[in-house]
């Protein structure tokens, strides 16, 4: 019952990840930069090294852009196909993208869905104003092909397009138009993101990553969407030579909406914000909760997007910013006065309760019960999504459940279970001191002085971080955390998941060192961090074949 | 409303509905070779079936097993639902499920893992199935006849997108298949192709003449030495995922001698106070599905592993999550008892057991050959845990209805004293024709279980 070997499998595995063990050691598989982004001395980075480029599937929520952008179909078929894997927060690691037969049928028959939606509206398809003719369809093929296929067609493709149109055709020039439009939607080259070796590369040499496979990868990282005209043009013309040539499209391109949405859904998938959809809560704060639980969505896109492109644009504002966005009825709920009306505004918060996303209702109330707050699943939370940190699962045999709370406890004096019994305490060391810390936070965030007429004791302590120490009440932590450079290294990480679709390994020590030291000089502002990341080997360059 | 009428199950009891005018007025044919129909597919003569219900979080034993001899037995209080059907049911005790005691994952993750494929979980991210599931290996072997080779649908199974508890069927270690848990969908999809006798869907020529496009360009791509392994595999899955749908996707079904297609209301699946409708709808679409031989083997997840649904609308009192219920101190478990928190577990575990034996009504009630469609199936109820607030994986709650085509011999209750479930996935294989001697861990299977013919 009593498994001491838990404790030393907590510790161990925390103490791999503890800043300045260096980044040559195991990387952390959640994806932690482990030397707090100041760099290894002992690192060699004189050799250009990308990592590996694992062939990425598109995302449903990128070929729901991307139909978007081709076709101007809103509709987004995707949602309803087999959901996408969710791997700490993303939807997009290439390892878990294995197609099924029944998301190989929904690909099936979403396809011709979008297609028979498309051929409504031939004149806005057609890239030639006379319809009716082959040599029209022959246009439609070569034009829409390169821009679905992010690359001009091959000549075999263009012969089997046609075929089908033919056989098509012979119905109605619609249906022709129809059914190249179902096969494209189909196609491998359409579906995935297929990076071609460069010809003339030298085998086992690292070489550049081609023109359209880097406008692919710099439009579905930075817009979640398929390149513009702009981006292929660009290709084509040979303009993606050098790092300089991706610097110049990146600055077009933030420029854009696209970006804005796309740095929404960093945030939104890095904080798993989806959390608070499906939060639920019981009969005493269900019908606050119902009523909040928009409003709580709209406050943290607000924040995000305020900070990140209006304000200062820093991590540590984004995390300890002293003001957020309400309108009347949030600001309520927060204690803030002299907010009117149903449209949100910017507000400062009483930095004594409140400082930065964390302390947020969308984010508490995500982490927490029916009932309660739980400051399991809060420390757990800092450890995993902010400090890359991976906590294996309780053990088996062991209850996990603590008592129900009673009108005679706090929470505090009910977590302190795991203090006391040693198949716990290693592991919930490292959550419940930092949970503990947001005791002032009800089931669905609400401000507490006192729980069950005892006043709220919110004091906790960080340690095995690089800004270890006592605090009392989360804003004290948020300011921590703020400082924190292996949040900075993990924040790095989890951009390079979102751009990568992959975790961080050893061989993105140099990518992750290059990163740490450029976040670091711009004062740890998210969108040169963006930005950076399409300047590093792993966005530019490319083994043969994807593997090192 | 959502079931088949009673009008209809009373003409099919007395077989009118079965003569064929009927059926097309039903939009469902009897075989018939119209001019499409190089059709591969082939009524089966009485097969057996496999039907396999996952509902979560495991029991508390002592309000769930029988009491009483093998064959003079009284149900335990969580299983009541069943007593109409006792004498088709095959009451397991004593049966344990070692591949979830080692693994990557929790006691949920390491349970739901294991208990369709009988090894240990493995690490992804997350944890997820360490092997093929026995679903997926018997529809392999058995299923290329069938119009589906085999059916996954679910009820309430989304939990975020995270896999380890979403998933109880695999094609191979951390190869989830995904379920249909809309019941709208799920219906198209099963009967959406069901075509008048005779009729030809010119759809099904067309969509064929562009897969074949389709499955050219994936060859072309796949033709590129440049390709890694990782790569290679990732695109032939894809690839043989085609395969595994076009042929149903472009060919009209044949469908069996007793089909006759449900109604399916579309309804906000997604929503807890739903939770029963969708449950009801998705066993009447399988119901369907077994009776007009489209599959042989199928499967309903019901919610996901480690529940957190709050089941309120099934009681106002019931205000926490299933999965918190099922963690408090127990008369089976030592400590002083929850008696509320208990009596809030037996009535969801109950409302469960209810909707089996919703489904068991209904297979009973769909005449076939001399007997009705349970008669030829195996249905097969799982869970992730046994006694849940220990997470123990000994003792699982198994049961097993229906005669399946004569492989078992129901209404009985038989205790094993300690016996790996490995054995039961084993004879789960040998009675639907798929002669192995061992499935999954053979650390854990020692060959097949006796006494279930």
């Amino acid at each position: 019952m009593v498994l001491l070997c838990v404790v030393s499998a907590c510790s161990g595995e925390i103490m791999e990840r503890l800043p300045g063990v260096g980044l040559g050691a195991v990387p952390s598989p959640r994806g932690g930069g482990a030397d707090g982004g100041v760099g290894n001395p002992s690192l060699d980075c004189t050799a250009p090294e990308p990592g590996a480029s694992p062939l990425r599937r598109l995302t449903h929520a990128e070929y729901d852009n991307t139909v978007r952008d081709l076709l101007g179909d809103g509709t987004r078929p995707a949602q309803g196909y087999a959901a996408d894997a969710n791997v700490n927060g993303f939807d997009n690691d290439a390892s878990t993208q294995r197609v099924s037969p029944l998301l190989a049928e929904q690909y099936i028959l979403g396809a011709e869905a979008v297609a028979a939606r498309a051929v409504k509206n031939l004149a806005a398809l057609l890239p030639c104003s006379s319809t009716g003719t082959s040599a029209c369809a022959q246009s439609f093929i070569q034009s829409f092909g390169r821009r679905a296929y992010r690359r001009p067609l091959e000549p075999a493709e263009v012969t089997d397009l046609q075929a089908l149109f033919t056989a098509g055709n012979a119905t109605r020039f619609q249906v022709g138009i129809q059914r190249v439009l179902e096969a494209v939607l189909q196609s491998p080259s359409f579906l995935y993101r297929l990076e071609r070796d460069s010809p003339g590369g030298v085998p086992g040499q690292v070489a550049s990553v081609g023109g359209y496979e880097l406008a692919t990868r710099l439009s579905y990282f930075l817009w979640g969407t398929t390149p513009d005209e702009a981006l292929l043009s660009a290709a084509e013309a040979g303009q993606f030579r050098t790092a300089a040539d991706v610097a110049t499209q990146v600055k077009r391109m933030m420029a854009d909406p696209r970006a804005h949405a796309s740095v929404a859904s960093f945030h939104a998938e890095w904080l798993e914000l989806a959390m608070l959809d499906s939060a639920v809560k019981d009969a005493s704060f269900g019908p606050a909760f119902a009523k909040l639980q928009p409003l709580f969505r709209e406050e943290t896109r607000r924040f995000i997007e305020e900070v990140v492109w209006n304000g200062d644009g820093r991590l540590a504002t984004l995390l300890a910013a002293p003001f957020t966005f309400a309108n009347a009825d949030l600001a309520v709920f927060y204690g803030l006065t002299g907010v009117t009306g149903p449209d949100f505004q910017k507000v400062a918060l009483d930095s004594t309760q409140r400082a930065g996303v964390l302390t947020q209702g969308a984010l508490l109330s995500a982490l927490a019960k029916p009932d309660q707050g739980s400051p399991v699943q809060r420390g757990k939370f800092v450890r995993e999504q902010l400090l890359c940190q991976s906590l294996p699962p309780p053990p088996d045999n062991v209850n996990t459940m603590l008592p129900e709370p009673g009108p005679g406890t706090t929470t505090r004096q009910r977590f302190e279970q795991h203090s006391s019994n040693p198949a716990c305490s290693g592991c919930h060391r490292l959550m419940d001191p930092v949970g503990l810390g947001f005791e002032n936070f009800d089931a669905i965030g609400g401000y507490r002085a006192a729980e069950n007429g005892f006043p709220v004791d919110a004091s906790g302590e960080l340690f095995a971080t690089d800004v270890d120490g006592k605090f009392v009440g989360a804003s004290k932590l948020a300011g921590m955390l703020a400082q924190s450079q292996a949040v900075s290294a993990c924040v790095i990480a989890q951009w390079f998941r979102y751009a990568h679709g992959r975790l961080p390994t050893s061989a993105d020590a140099c990518t992750l060192q290059a990163l740490g030291q450029r976040f670091s000089a711009s004062g740890g502002r998210i969108l040169d961090l963006a930005s950076d990341v399409t300047q590093t080997d792993a966005f530019l360059l490319r083994h043969p074949g994807g593997t090192p | 409303m959502k079931t088949l009428d009673r009008r209809t199950l009373l003409r099919a009891a007395s077989g009118v509905l079965l003569s064929l005018p009927l059926l097309e007025s039903t939009g469902c044919g009897e075989p018939k070779r119209g001019p499409a129909s190089g059709s591969r597919f082939s009524a089966l003569a009485v097969p057996n079936r496999l039907l396999v219900l996952w509902t979560p979080l495991g029991t508390l034993p002592g309000s769930w097993f029988p009491t009483g001899s093998e064959t003079a037995f009284t149900l335990g209080q969580m299983l009541g639902p069943l007593a109409p059907f006792q004498q088709d049911l095959l009451v397991l005790k004593g049966v344990n499920m070692p591949s979830a005691n080692v693994g990557a994952g929790d006691g949920h993750g390491n349970g739901i893992g294991a208990c369709l494929t009988g090894v240990q979980t493995v690490s992804t991210g997350g944890t997820m199935a360490g092997g093929i599931s026995v679903d997926q290996f018997i529809a392999q072997k058995v299923g290329a006849s069938s119009y589906f080779r085999s059916l996954e649908l679910g009820a309430q199974t989304y939990y975020n997108g995270d896999l380890t508890y979403e998933r109880i069927s695999y094609l191979g270690a951390a190869q989830p298949v995904p379920q249909e848990n809309d019941p709208s969908k799920a219906f198209v999809r099963v009967f959406g192709n069901l075509v008048p006798t005779g009729g030809v869907d010119p759809l099904f020529a067309q969509r064929k003449s562009v897969l074949d496009r389709v499955t050219a360009d994936y060859a072309r791509v796949l033709s590129n030495p440049g390709l890694s392994g990782d790569d290679r595999q990732k695109l032939q899955a894809h690839l043989q995922s085609i395969r595994d749908v076009e042929v149903r996707l472009t060919t009209p079904p044949i469908a069996g001698s007793s089909c006759s297609k449900p109604v399916v209301p579309t309804l906000d699946y997604k929503t807890v106070t739903n939770f029963k409708a969708v449950i009801e709808l998705q066993m009447d679409i399988l119901t369907m599905a077994l009776a007009c031989n489209l599959t042989r083997v199928a499967s309903l997840m019901m919610s996901y592993g480690r529940s957190l649904a709050v089941h309120s609308w099934l009681d106002p009192s019931i205000t926490e999550q299933h999965h918190l219920l099922s963690h408090q101190p127990s008369p089976d478990n030592g400590g002083t008892p929850d008696k509320v928190a208990n009596d809030k577990f037996r009535k969801i575990g109950t409302f469960y057991t209810q909707q089996v034996a919703y489904l068991l009504a209904k297979l009973k009630s769909i005449p076939e050959g001399s007997g009705n469609v349970l008669d030829n199936t195996t249905v097969f109820w799982t869970t992730e845990l046994g006694e849940p607030r220990g997470h123990t994986h000994t003792n699982i709650p198994f049961v097993l209805a229906g005669k399946g085509a004569g492989t078992l011999r129901p209404g009985r209750f038989l205790n094993y004293s300690g016996v790996s479930h490995n054995n039961l996935l084993t004879s789960l294989c040998q009675g639907m024709g798929v002669n192995v001697s061992s499935f999954g861990d053979p650390r854990f299977c020692t060959g097949p279980l006796p006494g279930l013919a």
